[in-house]
């Protein structure tokens, strides 16, 4: 799992969860992980509660941060998700580049939803655009595949 | 493995036979509406590339020969998308897909003034 934290402004990683444990973040600093949708303080991540550095060191702080590991969620249950399915976008452009106008712009049209609906979380509709994008790479490439014999005999006549 | 062989097949194809004399498919946009779509060219850009001769290769079809270094840094970023994934992300990003899908839209209707 990579975490990111944001210090001074300043995007900082990708960190292991050791790492960011160990640089004893403020509770305030946003965190992101693979999976997120968008930056939470670091406060709200119940795998840094107790690593992080402490505004009051008194008993009544720590039992604010045990409050809030049971409210909010943590990176580490997303930890599990599936990685991003392919967008399959470099093909979609060579399919257009080099053949098909019309199915290489419908497969980058489908390469652009993966990742939004990936990131949403909605990781069954990121697999289909990616399934549809890559079966209109490979619609294009039969269309070619057919199209260019059929084209050279036509010619020879 | 079969991509790339035929990915080399056509390398050698395109290089010994120029497609402006030998045989070779012609895009059927051109042919049924006139206009040059944006893949128009490219395999006489492919033979120009081929014989190092990008001025050529870039007067046949530009999008071609500026697509060519980005497709291989995707390429690099997707085999390495393990070491940097937020780069990998980006490239793959809605906001990348639909930058290109303006460019060659662009690039389609700008060639045909």
């Amino acid at each position: 799992m990579n975490y990111w934290v944001i210090i001074d402004g300043i995007q900082q990683g990708p960190y292991s969860l050791i790492q960011v444990r160990e640089m004893h973040l403020r509770p305030d600093t946003p965190v992101w992980c693979t999976g997120m949708p968008d930056w939470v303080s670091a406060a709200e991540l119940p795998e840094l509660a107790e690593w992080l550095q402490k505004p009051e060191p008194t008993s009544a702080s720590a039992s604010n941060f045990d409050e809030q590991a049971d409210t909010i969620g943590s990176c580490e249950p997303i930890a599990s998700t599936d990685p991003m399915p392919p967008t399959y976008l470099a093909w979609s452009i060579v399919a257009t580049l080099l053949c098909c106008l019309v199915p290489g712009v419908i497969a980058i049209i489908f390469s652009s939803k993966v990742e939004p609906r990936w990131h949403k979380g909605d990781l069954q509709g990121a697999k289909n655009a990616s399934e549809w994008a890559l079966l209109w790479i490979i619609a294009a490439v039969i269309f070619a595949i057919i199209g260019i014999p059929l084209q050279l005999t036509m010619m020879s006549f | 493995m079969v991509v790339a062989f035929a990915a080399a097949t056509l390398l050698i194809v395109y290089g010994l036979f120029n497609p402006e004399t030998a045989p070779f498919p012609r895009c059927p946009f051109l042919m049924l509406t006139g206009w040059q779509c944006p893949g128009c060219g490219s395999q006489r850009a492919i033979h120009a590339l081929l014989h190092a001769d990008i001025s050529r290769a870039w007067h046949f079809n530009a999008a071609l020969v500026v697509s060519l270094p980005l497709l291989a840094f995707m390429a690099v970023a997707s085999l390495a998308k393990e070491k940097h994934p937020a780069a990998h992300r980006l490239l793959n990003s809605q906001k990348v897909c639909l930058f290109w899908l303006i460019a060659l839209v662009a690039w389609a209707v700008i060639r045909n003034f």
